[in-house]
């Protein structure tokens, strides 16, 4: 059994968006649904001196989706079971048979991860692309980045390939849920 | 704020246990004092019976499809929630059946009364545990089980009295309202002490959206204020009726306390779950 | 004209199966809803192999709306209905990096099955600019316009036809304004434009130091530069081929990335080393202080300047300009007595002297350093000395015709050429105006000479034959939108008397629809046949296929303007006997007679895309200037490089049009006294979510960039204005009511609002979306009459 994970190179986030509507364009979704989401960080003042302005404004962008991370606060909150992990590649999943639309999975995720659909009446949520995985393509966040800072794949590769980070400035503590993330920090992150 | 069901489902809940709890706790004076304790807790029981199945019945328009509700007591035992769900069941079984049993055996049953309220409790636990363990800031904290006891010591206590009242005189019912007015005091000194309890303390921020109770909360301190303002004006009101010595009660008074303390526990709760939102 | 009522003619005039094929694809989400979704959802849950067998066809295309990015889009079509979008997937090199489609081109399915599409012809009914239409048929347009066109032209003669510069759906071999003066020029003639919106200050001024405007080099050789500035350059939201890409690359192989610019946009955040807040119009303060410095701590290149340079002390100076008008003698205050010092710079730029300094000698010692100049900052004013400012910045460091280095100004360079369809020759010559100017020809056409701007006038007239009185205003929405102040604007379109003709080809009801007397649906790029590329840089070219049938009664311009031919008597010699698709491949089979390697059809077709390979394949502008100077001269007067221009200096105007770049305090600027009245400068910016004013209908695109103006937290704090409210925003010309987003990612003293919303005025006339236009002047930039955009000063109050 693997464990797929994401790798976020949030040095070079530059809250483009394209991850977002790559996303919702493949997954149908309606405004107020992002499977992604991108979160802007920023914080700094100006002091003037004579009449010239000295700031010190540090902003960067995260890119987040569902993390599928190891102990998933969306499946042990969920009382019906639909909220699952896949045992062959670690995904968290909606089993859409089960779900009664209770929204509590968006109250248990750190991240933001479950997405509630009024339509259907039901939550759905990132399920890494598994489909196109399948036909050996890569999830549509991946390969929308114009600036390549996504990446996917085994998280033991990912951590081998980018390190270990996964608790940036801005992010909820990696110990709620250990989150399959791996993260190359913004230097206003650390 | 569009949790509307869970709004009623969790200020009717409470308000029911604690309102079988008071039965239970004033059905011996009641017996001594006036013969026919069966047609008197009948309505009573019965009514919070129903109100209970009411809250149930609320929660479900919070589901998304509950056509695959029953799916929700799946996952008991690691889910909270599930765990809520099966203790109310629970409970309002009980309550179903103590009310049943009285109006069939034209029998009260203490004890049944007694455990009917126990696993009231344990249900509310249920409830709190289940907003107190997510990462909504505000809400994962001791307050959030003060705020749910609170509601069924403050307004249990009077839902009670006021089903009691039409079929009780006199000192019966003066004794009664003494009663429900000392609950109603512990009930909302349990929740101030949580509200300065969550007020002195900063929660750990656990979602990336970063958002703060404290933050969520400053569009509504004004809310917050006429919360506190309605409940006190319902306890001085019962400390009114308590202390009255014309022997003449005035029913109205006593249901305008009612109202009052479902109007505070109501904009309690809508703050509450503000949070969430 | 209300939605029901298109649904009512939908249903009676489509066919049941496409309807129904449409509309499921209109009310995107496309299958999400009801069962289809959830068995969609589950479906995937219990995908582990089970691929479903689809007879999914795949069809690679670009938009050929004005838009920097021109991506690789490949459209997953089932049953005729796009239901997906993918991008590059081909193999990701330095040499040869994918296409990948920006937020805008990932939103493109939101844009072809929005429901807002306009479906049929309309002829007006209301008042100018009311909006209110009827619907007609093609042939009952058509006649319409033939019919006025020839009146018009029978009237007041060809000059006063005229076809609005647009930055819309406007195509790009097949561009619909090209297309519209070829019908003009095979029927009489017709007034042209130079500029554009987008560079008329950079295409103008650049021109003056270096000869041409293909100053830029491949973007491979970022990565051998040792400092990349970006003045006003934001790559990443404008979208710029793949210049944020090749930034990237550059910065990860340790190249130090600073950006200068009012906001610490998305490209500072994502690329900067180091971002230097700057005011507005006041760019030339701080090249005038870096100059300074680097002239007085003498880190120029002498030798460089000796050999290729002329103005810049008094030894190179051309013959015949009298003493102490040299760049040294300016910059060390010979005349004026004001030494251009960065702490003369401070007090106006507000960039810190010490900063200045720093970035200066950076610059100076750090060769070859890049500084790349983005086309905001020269959509002002006086834009034309950012423009030379940089260039000489260049210049004087030796940064110009090397790897690595930078030439600066407007950085064209195309190694992809396409080959546009001929529009034949205008009768009346090469008769033009600056296109910013076209409202002042409906006016005062006949006044307007050559002090305007107007090009091409024959021997002996001194000014335009007539008033602007056809107007053609196809693909784009600069008929009131993208140009300057909509007020002006729409009082002088809505005289019917002025402008009698006015004819809009669109895709929605855009502000510019509204003021149309006859209005036809365009059909889109997925329904239309076109060769894209990218922009500057631009290192490729995109077959533009046509994916799906035309919506609706939507036609391309190209389609109905056949149509238009054929009743004028032209028919043959507008189409040339081909189709939209037959110029495509007219176009590709001219272009491999000059670039062998471009594909042929069936191989574009096969490929979609043909990029050029940046292996081993550096081109670096003015190499052969630099590497053998005496066989190859810089195409100006002196042959040389032009800190001094003799040219400029004739012109005679040294305080809007020195012949040398110099900060020039700007009306509307921070020294303005205006500032009394309107306190802070107002900019615009290109949004990550429009390109110009497409998309701005867009739900997918608005939830991720909404439209808000951007407001220091000083600002905000004095005016007790908070985070999401809405704001008046306001100056003499007009209003505007929107949200406000408090950031300190703005410089305090300067207000920004995205450009491109739709103007929506209410009743009083106040724009309730947030256009900037409402807000910005119609007084042209001295030089070359382009507009100043980012030349505003407004208020701020709560709304």
């Amino acid at each position: 059994m693997v464990q797929l994970g994401f790798f976020i190179n949030n040095e070079y986030c530059n809250g483009c968006k394209a991850c977002v509507i790559a996303c919702k364009d493949k997954n149908d979704l309606e405004v107020g649904v992002n499977f992604r989401r991108v979160y802007e960080n920023s914080e700094g003042d100006y002091v003037e001196r004579d009449e010239a302005f000295i700031q010190n404004i540090q902003t960067f962008f995260t890119s987040i989706s569902c993390n599928h991370c190891e102990n998933p606060a969306c499946v042990k909150g969920c009382p019906t079971g639909a909220m699952h992990k896949r045992e062959e590649d670690g995904v968290v999943l909606v089993d859409q048979n089960k779900c009664v639309g209770c929204k509590y999975c968006i109250w248990n995720c750190p991240y933001g991860g479950p997405q509630y659909n009024e339509k259907i009446g039901k939550m759905t949520k990132c399920d890494f692309c598994i489909d196109l995985i399948d036909k050996g393509e890569n999830p549509a966040c991946v390969g929308a980045c114009p600036m390549r800072a996504l990446d996917y794949g085994p998280i033991d590769e990912l951590r081998k390939k980018y390190g270990n980070v996964r608790d940036i400035k801005g992010l909820p503590s990696s110990s709620i849920t250990e989150p399959n993330i791996v993260i190359n920090a913004n230097k206003y992150a650390k | 704020m569009h949790e509307w069901p869970l709004l009623i489902f969790t200020v009717l809940i409470p308000a029911s246990v604690g309102a079988i709890l008071f039965l239970w706790f004033t059905h011996g004076n009641i017996a001594k004092s006036n013969g026919d304790t069966i047609k008197i807790m009948k309505i009573p029981l019965l009514v919070i019976a129903i109100l209970s199945i009411i809250g149930l019945i609320g929660s479900f328009f919070h589901l998304g499809y509950p056509l695959n509700a029953l799916n929700a007591i799946r996952g008991f035992g690691r889910s909270w929630m599930s765990n809520e769900i099966v203790a109310t069941g629970a409970f309002i079984a009980l309550a179903c059946l103590t009310a049943g049993l009285t109006i069939v055996q034209k029998k009260i049953n203490p004890i049944l009364m007694l455990i009917t309220g126990l696993v009231g409790v344990i249900d509310i636990y249920c409830m709190a545990t289940a907003y107190a363990v997510t990462r909504v800031n505000g809400w994962n904290h001791l307050n959030t089980y003060f705020v749910f006891y609170g509601t069924a010591f403050s307004l249990g206590p009077i839902l009670a009295a006021s089903l009691l009242a039409p079929s009780l005189k006199g000192e019966a019912i003066q004794k009664v309202i003494k009663w429900a007015f000392a609950f109603s005091i512990i009930g909302i000194a349990v929740q101030l002490i949580g509200s300065a309890m969550f007020n002195a303390y900063i929660p750990e921020i656990q979602t990336i959206s970063g958002e703060t109770a404290a933050n969520k909360m400053v569009p509504y301190s004004g809310m917050i204020g006429v919360r506190w303002v309605i409940e006190i004006a319902g306890l001085l009101l019962l400390a009114y009726l308590s202390l009255n010595t014309k022997k003449n009660m005035k029913y109205a008074f006593i249901y305008a306390a009612l109202i009052f303390f479902v109007l505070a526990e109501g904009v309690s709760r809508y703050v509450f779950y503000v949070l969430g939102s | 004209m209300s939605k029901s009522l298109f649904d009512r003619i939908n249903e009676r005039s489509l066919s049941r199966r496409s309807f129904i094929k449409w509309s499921s694809a209109v009310t995107a989400p496309v299958i999400i809803g009801g069962i289809a979704s959830e068995t969609k959802i589950v479906d995937k849950v219990n995908a582990a192999g089970t691929v479903k067998a689809s007879n999914e066809q795949i069809l690679s295309t670009c938009s050929t709306i004005n838009c920097g990015g021109r991506c690789l889009i490949r459209a997953h079509i089932n049953d005729g209905v796009i239901t997906r979008l993918s991008t590059d997937i081909k193999e990701d090199t330095f040499e040869l990096p994918q296409l990948r489609a920006c937020i805008r081109g990932r939103g493109y399915r939101q844009f072809v099955y929005n429901p807002d599409r306009l479906k049929y012809p309309m002829k007006r009914v209301g008042k100018r600019g009311e909006g209110k239409f009827e619907r007609i048929s093609w042939e009952e347009a058509i006649e319409y316009i033939a019919k006025e066109l020839t009146r018009l032209t029978d009237k007041h003669g060809p000059a006063s036809r005229y076809s609005n510069y647009s930055t819309g759906h406007s195509g790009s071999i097949i561009g619909a304004g090209n297309m519209i003066q070829k019908i003009f020029a095979l029927t009489g003639g017709y007034l042209g434009y130079h500029n554009s919106y987008s560079s008329a200050q950079t295409s103008t001024a650049t021109p003056y130091t270096y000869g041409t405007t293909q100053t830029g080099n491949t973007l491979n050789t970022l990565s051998d530069s040792k400092l990349i500035i970006l003045w006003g350059h934001n790559p990443v939201e404008t979208r710029w081929g793949v210049t944020d890409y090749y930034v990237k690359k550059a910065k990860e192989t340790g190249v130090k990335v600073v950006v200068i610019d009012p906001r610490q946009s998305n490209t500072a955040v994502g690329l900067a080393d180091e971002w230097i807040p700057i005011l507005p119009t006041t760019d030339n303060a701080m090249m005038d202080a870096m100059q300074y410095v680097i002239i007085s701590e003498k880190l120029y290149d002498k030798n460089f300047i000796d050999k290729y340079c002329v103005g810049f002390d008094e030894e190179n100076m051309p013959e015949g300009v009298p003493q102490g008008e040299s760049l040294v003698g300016y910059i060390l205050g010979d005349k004026d007595g004001v030494a251009k010092t960065p702490e003369w710079a401070e007090k106006i730029c507000k960039v810190p002297a010490e900063t200045i300094r720093k970035l200066a000698r950076e610059y100076a010692t750090n060769k070859p350093s890049a500084l790349l100049q983005g086309w905001g900052p020269q959509r002002q004013a006086f834009g034309e000395q950012f423009v030379r400012g940089g260039t000489v910045l260049a210049a004087i460091t030796g940064n110009v015709g090397i790897r690595g280095g930078w030439a600066s100004g407007s950085g064209y360079i195309s190694l992809v050429k396409t080959t546009s369809v001929p529009k034949g020759t205008n009768p009346l010559g090469n008769l033009t105006i600056p296109c910013f100017l076209w409202t002042d020809a409906i006016v005062r056409g006949t006044e307007m000479g050559e002090k305007d701007g107007v090009k091409g006038l024959p021997e002996g007239q001194e000014t335009l034959p007539s008033n602007i009185k056809a107007i053609f205003n196809l693909a784009g929405n600069a008929l009131i939108n993208q140009h300057s102040d909509c007020n002006k604007t729409a009082e002088i379109l809505r005289n019917e008397n002025l402008a009698e003709l006015i004819v809009v080809s669109e895709i929605f009801m855009t502000p510019s629809a509204k003021f149309a007397d006859i209005l036809l649906p365009s059909n889109t790029f997925m329904e239309r046949w076109d060769i894209g590329t990218t922009w500057a840089p631009s290192q490729h070219a995109i077959l533009s296929q046509k994916c799906i049938e035309n919506m609706y009664e939507s036609k391309s311009d190209y389609e109905w303007l056949t149509m238009l031919a054929k009743k004028l008597g032209i028919e043959k010699e507008f189409t040339e006997g081909k189709s939209e698709l037959d110029w495509v491949k007219w176009s590709i089979e001219e272009s491999r007679k000059k670039d062998p390697h471009f594909p042929t059809f069936e191989e574009f077709k096969k490929q979609g895309i043909y990029q050029v390979s940046l292996e081993n394949n550096a081109v670096i502008a003015f190499e052969k200037q630099i590497k053998d100077p005496e066989n190859n001269k810089f195409e100006t007067p002196s042959g040389k490089i032009e800190i001094f221009s003799k040219a400029l200096w004739d012109m005679n105007n040294p305080e809007e049009i020195p012949a040398i770049p110099k900060y020039v305090a700007s009306w509307e600027g921070p020294e303005d006294p205006l500032t009394k009245k309107y306190p802070l400068q107002l900019i615009g910016w290109h949004y990550k979510r429009r390109c110009h004013s497409t998309f701005d209908n867009n739900k997918w695109l608005e939830e991720a960039g909404p439209q808000v103006m951007w407001m220091n937290e000083r600002d905000a704090k004095q005016r007790k204005i908070k985070d999401g409210e809405r704001v008046r925003v306001y100056n003499d010309r007009g209003e505007v009511q929107m949200p406000v987003k408090i950031t300190n990612r703005i410089i305090p003293g300067t207000v920004a609002i995205p450009q491109g919303a739709w103007w929506s005025p209410d009743d009083k006339g106040i724009d309730q979306r947030g256009n900037i236009n409402t807000l910005t002047s119609q007084r042209p930039s001295p030089l070359a009459k382009g507009n100043p955009q980012h030349t505003n000063l407004v208020e701020v109050r709560k709304a």
